[in-house]
């Protein structure tokens, strides 16, 4: 007679079931396992050659094999593995100790090698962090100028050109000049340092790897004098001379690179947090970057005789103006900490021999004018 | 009801000839066509699980609906085409009585006598497989559709297998799925590619897909600009 | 060992059913699902410094992974991308694939690196190219279709459609108008190839792709 609880719902593995395998009803009786499928199918397992497994999708499902292997009876309901403890009389008690433990002991397996595993790689992310950014600085110090200048013809086509001025404007001659001052002082030497001055209100001047110089004109009517101007251009020069276009592009190119060279492809968490290494370093040398031009600005400013105060002062200025004016002043925006940046100026200077400085000799009177037409 | 697959492998689509009266049961935006005798109504299961360690990751715990839509004949010979959204290839799985788990995004159409259930929550080790955490699980007795991204191809388990992560597209419930390594170092398994793969063991059919949409990603995305 | 290529040209894969004691290199990760008693081991692809220099410069793989077979089974090889794949029988003589066609070989077939030169670098090919040689079968594939053409002179390839081609061909990049699009982006640029003998094409190309994703983001 059966007993309904102790009826199942679970399935039975056979080759002598069409398709392999199938639903069944699973019941325990006194002298073993009884399954029976839909197409009325009967299997049985005595007690005796039962053998236990846990496994399945869930981790839940129990098998019971029979010892040549032909049969095989599943089942997944919760009250299963109890009712066969006791309705067995004790034959599975043994069986279904060891499969307990198996299991809990696969599961501290895997949180241990996790550990390990997660360990390992937040240090080693550190060492390559360091090491890859000086691989970087030493593999771009090895390429020629000539990547610098095919790299920035390529990007000054994507700066907006309508509004150029052209050669022959007073404000392009006056920003020539200033270039010519400090060209001779300039760390690297081949760079061929070319002008262009874009009239937009935009106060904003950046520099292309390869020497190509941009100053909108915005940036030029906010300056005080042609010295502060020479400030900025001096800085942005410095941006080329150290070659931080190339660089910034090693960099990215690498850190994708060296993130897949050492761990492979292995899916979400790796491309994730290679992403945001990568965004880290990016900011982060770029900050270093802008130390650097501010540095490299002064010393050329004060070899070519102009006081590198000048570039504190700029700086100085857009900062008190921009919480009037947010929006023209692009360049700011992307040189953060200006206080520091002041800082480190006045203190180079304090640093550097004294000389007498001189003003430039440029028509900056005139050159105000006619951009305010 | 009958079912024919229709352009294999790579843009395939499943064409239904329903009898009045019978339904079948698609993922939302799968309908490609449909004669004017079938109705549509949508409903919506909670997708996802509960707490656990798993709390506070956004990828699992968005508490989205996942949304169905029930297509039921009203009147005699009437047809229904439907497709999923990649690239790929679609198969069908006949349920008695067993269950299988699916891949969420993998799980296309199921007729009437499927139950879908949506809150399957799987197994921690799943997490680093890099597969999605979203599974279905389908039992019952009744015609399974599963889609792909590449070719789809069945393997009958019988002792262990081993899939790489992005491979899966569904399961029997009799089958175990462990993440281990796919070398016999951890290192190159890592230095490798394969990093962490999945490995099934027990009895039951599994279904792989050729390709995964991450690697095509991987390749792209270093040549796109960023937004 | 028995290599079917299944699913072309779509989405081509490779089944390869081992006997015992059968082995197969593969690139890393092309592996998407293989039978139990198969062992994989990694090893550099080509020395340690080629290795690494060709993964930055040419983007392919540093590692490559050998699977052997104790007991009978099948491994499914595929490749990232969907397309078709072919397989070429070397009997001594050398091949140039292009970074990312390279598949899976058997174990007797030696890979090798060969330089591409600055301009292909440029144009987002790599520097470097593969070099296939020795006797044994390789499998490559393509992003798209693959077709092949025998070259006697000149021809022109659009950039990022050229797969394979064998070293009597020389290959030079230039510039089909003369406006980039993007940085790296390599569009407007051609590979003019020159010499005799079998090139193989593929209907696709990445950069196209990216440059068509790039202008709807």
């Amino acid at each position: 007679m059966h007993d309904v609880s102790q009826e199942f719902f679970g399935g039975v593995f056979s080759d002598k079931i069409e398709g392999g395998r199938a639903a069944a009803k699973i019941s325990i009786h006194p002298q073993g396992l009884v399954a029976e499928t839909l197409e009325e199918q009967r299997f049985e397992i005595p007690f005796g050659e039962c053998q236990l497994d846990k496994g399945g999708a869930s981790g839940r499902m129990i098998f019971c094999r029979n010892t040549d292997r032909s049969v095989t009876l599943f089942c997944e309901e919760r009250g299963f593995p109890k009712a066969l403890e006791s309705l067995s009389m004790g034959a599975f008690s043994g069986q279904l100790r060891t499969i307990q433990h198996k299991q809990r002991g696969h599961e501290k397996t895997f949180w241990f090698w996790l550990t390990v595993g997660s360990v390992i790689t937040v240090i080693g992310g550190v060492i390559g962090y360091y090491a890859l950014i000086a691989a970087t600085q030493a593999a771009v110090a090895a390429l020629p100028i000539s990547i610098d200048e095919n790299i920035g013809s390529v990007a000054v086509k994507s700066v907006d050109l309508q509004a150029r001025l052209d050669a022959g404007h007073a404000a392009t001659k006056l920003v020539n000049d200033i270039v010519n001052e400090l060209e001779p002082h300039s760390a690297l030497k081949g760079l061929n340092f070319r002008v262009m001055v874009v009239d937009e209100p935009t106060v904003n001047a950046f520099a292309l790897p390869g020497g190509q110089i941009v100053v909108y004109t915005g940036l030029i009517k906010k300056a005080k004098s042609a010295e502060q101007l020479a400030g900025v251009i001096a800085h942005e020069m410095a941006h080329a001379t150290l070659r931080h276009g190339l660089k910034g592009v090693g960099q990215s190119l690498g850190i994708i690179a060296a993130i897949q060279l050492v761990t492979g492809d292995v899916g979400g968490l790796l491309a994730l947090s290679s992403q945001l290494a990568q965004e880290s370093i990016l900011t982060s040398y770029s900050r270093k970057s802008e130390t650097e031009a501010d540095l490299e600005g002064a010393r050329m400013l004060h070899e070519a005789g102009i006081d590198p105060k000048n570039m504190a002062d700029f700086f100085q200025m857009l900062e008190k103006l921009e919480g009037d004016i947010p929006n023209l002043l692009a360049w700011i925006s992307t040189h953060p900490q200006h206080a520091d940046r002041i800082a480190r100026i006045e203190n180079y200077q304090k640093q550097i021999p004294q000389k007498p400085y001189r003003l430039l000799e440029l028509p900056w009177e005139e050159v105000q004018n006619q951009l305010a037409k | 009801m009958k079912h024919e697959l229709l352009c294999q492998p790579a843009s395939t689509a499943i064409r239904f000839s329903l009898e009045q009266g019978d339904e079948l049961t698609c993922e939302v935006g799968a309908m490609i066509a449909m004669t004017k005798g079938i109705t549509v109504e949508t409903t919506s299961k909670s997708r996802g699980g509960s707490g656990g360690i798993m709390k506070g990751l956004k990828r699992m715990f968005s508490g989205e609906n996942f949304f169905l839509n029930h297509f039921t004949a009203q009147q005699p010979n009437q047809s229904l085409i439907i497709g999923p959204t990649m690239l790929g290839d679609c198969t069908h799985h006949a349920l008695s009585g067993g269950a299988m788990i699916v891949q969420g995004s993998s799980w296309v159409a199921s007729d009437s006598g499927i139950q879908i259930d949506t809150t399957w929550q799987g197994f921690s080790s799943a997490f680093f497989s890099g597969e999605s955490m979203f599974w279905v699980k389908c039992s019952g007795a009744g015609n399974l559709f599963l889609s792909s991204y590449g070719a789809i191809y069945s393997v009958e388990v019988d002792g262990e297998y081993t899939v790489d992560s992005g491979h899966i597209v569904a399961f029997e419930d009799t089958l175990q799925f462990r993440i281990g390594k796919a070398g016999k170092s951890l290192i190159g398994s890592f230095f490798g590619g394969e990093g962490l793969v999945c490995k099934f063991s027990g009895r039951g059919t599994l279904y792989c897909q050729t390709h995964n949409p991450p690697s095509l990603g991987k390749l792209l995305g270093p040549k796109l600009k960023p937004r | 060992m028995e290599v079917t290529i299944r699913n072309a040209p779509s989405f081509a894969n490779l089944l390869v059913n081992l006997d015992p004691g059968d082995r197969i290199v593969a690139e890393a990760d092309a592996m998407a699902s293989m039978s139990s008693g198969i062992e994989m081991t990694t090893r550099w692809n080509g020395g340690v410094f080629r290795a690494i220099a060709r993964r930055i410069f040419g983007g392919e793989s540093i590692f490559v992974n050998e699977f052997k077979s104790t007991q009978s089974g099948h491994i499914v090889i595929t490749q990232p991308f969907p397309g078709d794949m072919a397989c070429l029988e070397l009997k001594g003589n050398t091949m140039f694939l292009q970074p990312g066609a390279y598949i899976a070989s058997e174990p007797q077939v030696t890979l090798g690196l060969g330089w591409a030169g600055i301009r292909s670098f440029i144009s987002g090919e790599g520097l470097f190219r593969m070099k296939v040689s020795g006797y044994g079968r390789v499998w490559f594939g393509a992003y798209g279709a693959i077709f092949t053409r025998q070259v006697e002179g000149e021809y022109i390839v659009d950039t990022g459609h050229l797969v394979a081609y064998e070293p009597t061909i020389g290959i030079r990049v230039g510039m089909a108008g003369g406006i980039f699009a993007s940085f790296f982006g390599g569009e407007g640029l051609i590979t003019r190839v020159n010499g005799q003998g079998k090139i193989y094409m593929q209907s696709r190309s990445f950069e196209g792709l990216a440059a068509w994703t790039n202008a709807h983001l």
